[in-house]
């Protein structure tokens, strides 16, 4: 909403610098968002005295200005007529924009420089008069700017109001805070109508047939009007506040819809048929063409306006093109109603129209204020465009509704602001904004709102009147005090804690993505159409078709990070992301929604420099970091299969699924590269997936100290040799079944496959440690034992020894 | 035995200083201390000793072998400085490291305000980022066809199901379930159909409320005072601004003094002064009645932010897109 300060002063007396209006009005909830100087589009026009012309020596039509404003003395060429020595002029200096729009900058004609030009009315959109320089008041003061000379500057207030302020949609409403605020009081327009004879009933008729839609209906009838362009004053304030003048009658509506926030519609009286208007709703698949000139078909919902033939207006929103003014109009219905605030936003949804007017509606307009409106808006335009008002004004309602009183309690007041109010101080301050308050006992009100705040209709409504009236700087600063309770950890933080410090540790980064992706994106990772991955949550209203679906997997978002950041140069990645997948679970029900933990690397194992090879990472780089994060987390017992159908967009040679118990907890693997094609990736990519509900589950929380150990461990170590297609992870299993309680851990040191193994076998160094919680141990307890495993380990995988050198 | 030590600490301590190089001070290293060495050897013997001997032989023997190594360590020194033998370590040359990873901003942020907020004695809560349109707006007070609809740009799943469009949703569900008194802090993502340098179709916000008897808008100011000082810093000022949320009343938006011109007005506060941080408000008695608390009963006070936001303002971040492109040069910074 914007409002000039010259319009608010009609109606307020302002007796403070408008940058204090502006933050007085923000504080009470009216944000002025912008405060703008307003020199009606005259920046750089000054006022100029015409000291001597001289003939331009090189042409014969213009001549040779000396011109003075203020202090400075300037040269300018004119082609002008009417000029004389001694006028007053309007002088246009280097820099000024004039509507056209021309830009003025000093120039050179036929070998002479000018330093600005004088400018006519129609050049400086004052006027129409475009025969010659535009001659000003002799006793005008040179040097002054152009709008202030003329009384045309001003500023401007750009209001964010909050959807519950329609009151303040409105010149006058804003004065009236601004009363409150200044404690002044509000000069409402004074309104003179001199009507005629002739009545208006005699000449129009109005039936509402959908009262419930349109409980007041007003109009008047204005006659012999010129339509024609409207005084400077109307056009510029329209202007100010960002309105583009049409003609008198029309601009007249507009100004009488901003001062009171009525929205008002003009009808040609000549093109409304039968002399008749009636409100009621549409019929189906009707069409009716708008004032934009775009054909709309209608629902029968809609409410419309309609003489004795045919639709004639959009109630409420916009009217038709079939009885607009023009410039032939001679006589005027004008037409002030109250719409039902639902029924006009729903149609204005339904037809994508939104106007200042069904803006208005919407929130709710003061349906006592409809009659002032319409007054104010004839006189108007009597003044704007002559003519004569007809006798009487059409009003079809059946008077006011009477409003409640609310209770107000001193006490409540006090118990929810935390503050310290008497009785006196909330009654004043209820007062100052219109709100009729009566006494009802010794701590209690009596409040009734005036009809232009429909928003106050409980007492906790008039409170933050109170609060904010009184200001929200003056209430206390407190802290509660309260007993005290223990909040409840989620678990699920506190893992996503532990996988987010070992993973930053190891040198990942975390990324967040978005929740949406392209719905192609699983068909790229070759997800089979039964996956429940395909199973998408569609949105009826995305953005872009690459953010259509809600993500099923963290995969695809990820690898367009990496294919990013790899345009940028950025090659060594270690990425994760913990976020949500969903999946759909039909119409009209929320989805599934899982969170997931997803690394991914790529590049080179270690930063480059000194003391580090330049090898880039593998599978058991990503592999590392998973097994980092189960290892924080206590879990162990999981185990590793290959059969990752489930996961087909890794590479099958080198990937697995990771089992716990009956679950699989996720997948690890190098990306199959034509997956990563897909994605514009041509590097290497290794990533795991786990799912993080799992990882919650499976989270062992309170530790167990277990006692220091207190005797000396022994080692043996084990090389053997079994066929390559023997997982390593098979034979560690088995000694970790067969050590028993003295064996303490085992590790592979050494992996050898070349020259001194035969094809299609493998060395493996194992080294076993073992400890008594009980006692030294004794060498030949523990050969006893080592070579019970390696005998077994040796017959079960059908190895050998490798032989010592 | 006491005479063997001090026999053995005697031709040590001899023989060390004459050393010519790192080889022969490895030998001698070895002769004396090494595994299989003079003292350690020596010291295996002591089982034999009688019980009260062995403490003060033992202490003897921990004497010789400390004197041995500090005048070996001292010798050290000297054979690697002359330069006749072991390199020269480049101490200017870059220490060895794998460096970490870093966390994103916006968990960062987000962890910083639930901090706080939990140090108050705040619990953390969780909800569904597909909301149902009861919880994201009905319940909080904002009927269909109501215009503060159009404050947020909502993506629909279908007519009853949507992106929330903030996390409000959050304080409905717990008061579903849970009795006061209440004190929840619940961050998560918030979703708008909106995408330009200052909006992003996804972002960040934590939400917090408390009620229980008595809370007052007194306590919002004071709450929400300590919550600024701790997350910008003692010196920021901060007013509060009356607003309207539906789901508040009365409401309030909470601005800064602007952390880039401290008030006098520049681009990033609009010539304000001022900077918006927070949504802000008491609980409207219709959000009461939606979960059957007693507006009579209990009063509550709620706030929102947006992360994204906070972080920008902390950091000096100018456009939100680059909390979403996750280059590694930005990441790399928080």
């Amino acid at each position: 909403m914007r409002v000039t300060l010259n319009w608010l002063k009609e109606f307020v007396d302002i007796d403070i610098p408008v940058e204090d209006l502006a933050e007085r009005l923000t504080m009470v909830g009216l944000e002025v968002e912008n405060l703008t100087h307003y020199d009606a589009g005259l920046g750089q026009v000054v006022v100029g005295h015409i000291t001597d012309i001289l003939p331009h020596p090189h042409a014969e039509n213009l001549s040779l200005c000396r011109v003075v404003s203020g202090k400075n003395t300037y040269r300018v060429i004119c082609g002008a007529r009417n000029i004389r020595n001694g006028d007053k002029v309007p002088l246009a200096l280097e820099g000024a924009v004039l509507p056209g729009p021309l830009r003025i900058s000093r120039t050179s004609i036929k070998g002479e420089y000018s330093e600005g030009m004088l400018c006519s009315a129609a050049e400086l959109g004052l006027g129409e008069d475009k025969s010659g320089v535009y001659i000003l008041p002799a006793d005008m003061e040179s040097g002054l700017p152009l709008a202030r000379a003329l009384e045309l500057e001003d500023y401007v207030l750009e209001i964010g109001l909050t959807p519950n302020r329609a009151d303040c949609l409105s010149v006058l409403g804003i004065a009236r805070e601004a009363a409150a605020i200044l404690h002044k009081k509000i000069r409402y327009p004074k309104i003179k109508i001199s009507e005629r004879e002739e009545d208006i009933h005699e000449v129009i008729s109005v039936e509402v047939r959908a009262v419930d839609l349109c409980p007041r209906y007003a109009g008047r009838i204005i006659k012999d009007v010129t339509v024609a362009e409207s005084p400077l004053w109307l056009r510029k304030r329209l202007l100010a506040v960002g309105i583009r003048p049409v003609n008198n009658i029309v601009d007249v509506t507009n100004y009488a819809l901003m001062e009171y926030g009525q929205p008002l519609h003009a009808f040609d009286l000549e093109r409304l048929a039968g002399k008749r208007i009636i409100v009621d709703q549409a019929r189906n698949n009707e069409t009716f063409t708008t004032l934009d000139g775009v054909v709309r078909t209608l629902s029968e919902n809609m409410l419309m306006i309609a003489d004795g033939e045919k639709n004639v207006a959009l109630a409420g929103i916009m009217g038709g093109i079939n009885s607009e003014i023009t410039l032939e109009t001679r006589s005027v219905f004008i037409e002030s109603a109250y719409f039902d605030p639902i029924s006009v936003r729903r149609t204005s949804r339904r037809l994508n129209l939104s106007t200042e007017s069904s803006y208005r509606f919407e929130r709710g307009i003061d349906m006592e204020g409809v009659g002032a409106a319409l007054d104010r808006a004839v006189s108007l335009m009597a003044k704007a465009g002559g003519g004569k008002i007809l006798r009487g004004r059409i009003d079809v309602y059946s008077g006011p509704e009477r409003r409640k009183p609310i209770p107000i309690r001193v006490g409540q007041v006090n118990r929810l602001l935390g503050s310290d109010l008497k009785k006196g101080e909330i009654r004043r301050l209820l007062e100052s904004i219109g709100i009729k308050v009566r006494e009802a006992g010794k701590d209690a009100l009596l409040a009734t709102s005036p009809s232009f705040r429909g928003d106050l209709s409980r007492e906790v409504d008039f409170i933050e009147e109170v609060a904010r009236l009184d200001g929200y700087e003056k209430i206390p600063v407190k802290l509660p005090v309260v007993s005290l309770t223990t909040p409840a950890r989620i678990k699920s933080q506190a893992v996503t804690n532990i996988c987010r410090s070992v993973l930053s540790g190891l040198g990942f980064y975390e990324v967040i993505n978005y929740s949406f992706m392209d719905k192609r994106a699983t068909k790229l990772l070759k997800i089979s159409g039964t996956d429940e991955r395909n199973r998408h949550v569609r949105l009826l209203n995305p953005l872009t078709e690459e953010q259509s679906v809600l993500r099923t997997s963290l995969i695809p978002n990820l690898l367009s990070t990496v294919c990013s950041n790899l345009n940028k140069w950025n090659n060594n990645l270690r990425l994760f992301e913990v976020g949500k997948i969903f999946i759909d679970q039909g119409e009209s029900r929320q989805p599934v929604e899982k969170t997931y933990l997803t690394g991914m690397c790529t590049g080179l194992r270690y930063p480059e420099g000194v003391h580090f090879t330049g090898d880039e990472v593998d599978f058991f780089d990503i592999k590392g970091g998973m097994e980092a994060v189960f290892q924080a987390l206590g879990i162990s017992g999981y185990s590793l299969d290959q059969a990752v159908e489930s996961a087909p967009y890794l590479r099958k040679e080198e990937s697995a699924r990771i089992v716990l118990g009956p679950k699989t907890l996720g997948f690890v693997g190098e990306m199959d590269p034509s997956v990563c094609e897909g994605f514009d990736v041509k590097e290497k990519v290794f990533m795991f997936e786990l799912s993080f509900d799992d990882l919650v589950e499976a989270y062992k929380g309170p530790k167990v100290f277990k006692p220091l150990p207190r005797y000396p461990a022994v080692m043996r170590d084990m090389a053997i040799i079994v066929s390559e297609d023997v997982p390593a992870g098979q034979i560690l299993r088995v000694i970790n079944e067969l050590g028993g309680d003295l064996m303490e851990n085992v590790f592979i040191f050494d992996v050898y496959q070349g020259r001194q193994i035969e094809r299609g076998y493998k060395s493996l160094a194992l080294r076993v440690i073992y400890r008594s919680s009980e006692k030294t141990l004794e060498d030949e307890e523990v050969n006893a034992i080592h070579q019970r495993i390696v005998n077994d380990i040796l017959s079960r995988f059908n190895g050998r020894l490798r032989e010592q050198k | 035995m006491e005479e063997r030590l001090q026999k053995i600490r005697d031709e040590a301590l001899k023989a060390i200083p004459e050393v010519k190089s790192r080889e022969e001070w490895e030998a001698l290293r070895i002769k004396y201390l090494g595994r299989k060495g003079i003292l350690p050897e020596l010291l295996k013997q002591m089982g034999g000793l009688s019980a009260e001997l062995r403490p003060h032989i033992g202490q003897l023997a921990n004497a010789v072998k400390k004197e041995i190594e500090a005048v070996l360590n001292t010798w050290q020194a000297r054979v690697s400085s002359d330069g006749q033998a072991g390199p020269k370590t480049d101490i200017t040359l870059p220490g060895r490291f794998i460096p970490p990873g870093k966390l994103h901003p916006i968990t960062q942020i987000t962890r910083e305000v639930c901090d706080i907020f939990e140090r108050l004695g705040f619990a953390m809560a969780e909800g569904p980022d597909v909301e149902l349109d009861y919880y994201n707006f009905e319940a909080l007070n904002i009927p269909r066809d109501h215009p503060a609809r159009d404050m947020q740009d909502t993506f629909y799943i279908s007519e009853n199901v949507l992106l929330r469009t903030h996390t409000s949703p959050i304080q409905v569900r717990t008061m579903e379930r849970q009795r006061p008194p209440v004190r929840i802090i619940a961050p998560g993502k918030v979703y708008r159909c909106d995408s330009d340098i200052t909006h992003t179709p996804m972002f960040h916000q934590v939400e917090g409320f408390m009620v229980d008897k008595g809370v007052s808008f007194a306590d919002l100011k004071g709450i929400l005072t300590i919550f600024i000082h701790q997350i910008f810093d003692e010196q920021t000022s901060l007013r509060f601004r009356p607003s309207f949320f539906p789901f508040t009343e009365p409401s309030a938006e909470i601005d800064i003094l602007c952390v880039i011109c401290r008030g006098s007005g520049c681009r990033v506060c609009s010539q304000t002064g001022w900077l918006e941080v927070m949504g802000a408000g008491m609980v409207d008695p219709e959000v009461f009645r939606m979960v059957g608390y007693d507006p009579e009963e209990v009063t509550g006070l709620a706030f929102g932010m947006g992360i994204e936001r906070i972080a920008m303002l902390k950091y000096g971040i100018d456009d939100i897109r680059l909390f979403y492109e996750n280059n590694l040069r930005f990441l790399n910074q928080f």
